[in-house]
């Protein structure tokens, strides 16, 4: 029995964790639902948990919908991107230059995870908190995380997941081979955008856990590690 | 003289993903081999990021001299970050001093 309270937009992370326990370990959920966790109904959490295809609608307009994502479906997030984050009353008052380089920063993340994850799906959700002005967003995936490749790419030096994450998030820095060209990474992009607009960016990998909150920057070793990467941003005063 | 249509080689008007910018790299990279001049269409793309830039162009600039697909390939259909994006891609395929300051994080000598 699990009791919890949580932001909505960590229903990406449960759904993936689910995923996970149902594939591996056949388990089966039941659940009671207390009124204040309606939320969770109206992003599509329970729909996912129900494995029920119909579409949830928001009446409150406070969520960013779950979803699960191929990770080869490029187009599919783009048009997510588009409809779901971009044309949420929370960020509609985005100046076009902003929206447009984080429309692209978000996309750069997520063909890297086609890239260096060796996994199939990525799950996105997203909250709104209208009285604090306030978006939450995360995206994860249960692939290798950051250190599988990254230690192979400076040769053993980066052996910690911490350290791993530190380095991919510094400008230029990637483990796409180049028979993929050129070139590094979006996440820079996205961490410039939350220094300079007070936004938090937190990192999860492994046993690796990193944040930035405006100009702070914290990361520690977390107890059990996370089968993957997760990327949780939070934008402020937007 | 050939058009190469990148919205129909990728069959998406998105070009996000590094896999289908490969697929543009293959097809102009067939055209170059046989010293065939030809027009890269960006038209109708409403997406572009650099890692799908790099893919394509970005690995073609590396694997063949700037002049020769200078000379070769007319790349139309770009604006505003778009066009941007490409032109990086280019500098770092094609420039290995570039590339080298990409990677250590010197973005101001790779826009210069």
């Amino acid at each position: 029995m699990i009791n919890l309270t949580l932001d909505a937009n960590l229903s990406a992370l449960l759904s993936a964790v689910i995923d996970k326990l149902r594939n591996e370990n056949k388990i089966y959920i039941f659940c009671e639902i207390p009124s204040h966790l309606n939320v969770l109904f109206r992003n599509g959490f329970f729909n996912h948990l129900l494995q029920k295809q119909s579409t949830t609608v928001d009446n409150r307009d406070s969520t960013i919908p779950l979803k699960i994502f191929n990770a080869s479906d490029d187009d599919r997030f783009v048009r997510y991107l588009k409809v779901d984050f971009f044309g949420h009353r929370g960020l509609s008052e985005l100046p076009d230059q902003i929206i447009r380089n984080l429309k692209t920063a978000f996309q750069e993340i997520f063909v890297n995870v086609e890239l260096h994850a060796d996994t199939t799906r990525v799950y996105t959700c997203g909250q709104y908190f209208p009285n604090k002005n306030v978006l939450k967003f995360t995206l994860l995936d249960l692939g290798n995380g950051f250190l599988k490749k990254i230690r192979l790419r400076t040769d053993g030096t980066i052996s910690k997941d911490i350290d791993a994450i530190d380095w991919a998030v510094k400008p230029g820095n990637s483990t796409k081979d180049r028979s993929f060209g050129p070139g590094g990474y979006g996440l820079n992009d996205i961490l410039n955008y939350c220094r300079s607009n007070n936004g938090s960016i937190h990192i999860v990998s492994g046993l690796g856990y990193w944040s930035m909150s405006g100009k702070q920057f914290t990361s520690y070793r977390i107890d059990q590690p996370f089968p993957g990467s997760m990327i949780h941003l939070i934008f402020r005063k937007i | 003289m050939k058009t190469i249509n990148v919205k129909d080689i990728i069959a998406s008007p998105s070009a996000i993903s590094p896999v289908k910018g490969i697929k543009v790299y293959e097809a102009v990279k067939e055209e170059v081999l046989k010293g065939s001049h030809l027009v890269l269409s960006f038209e109708g793309i409403e997406d572009l990021v650099s890692a799908f830039a790099n893919a394509s162009l970005g690995k073609l600039y590396m694997e063949f001299p700037k002049e020769r697909l200078d000379a070769l390939v007319a790349i139309k259909g770009l604006s505003g970050i778009s066009q941007t994006k490409i032109q990086q891609a280019i500098k770092l395929g094609s420039d290995e001093l570039a590339r080298k300051a990409h990677e250590e994080g010197l973005n101001e000598i790779i826009n210069s």
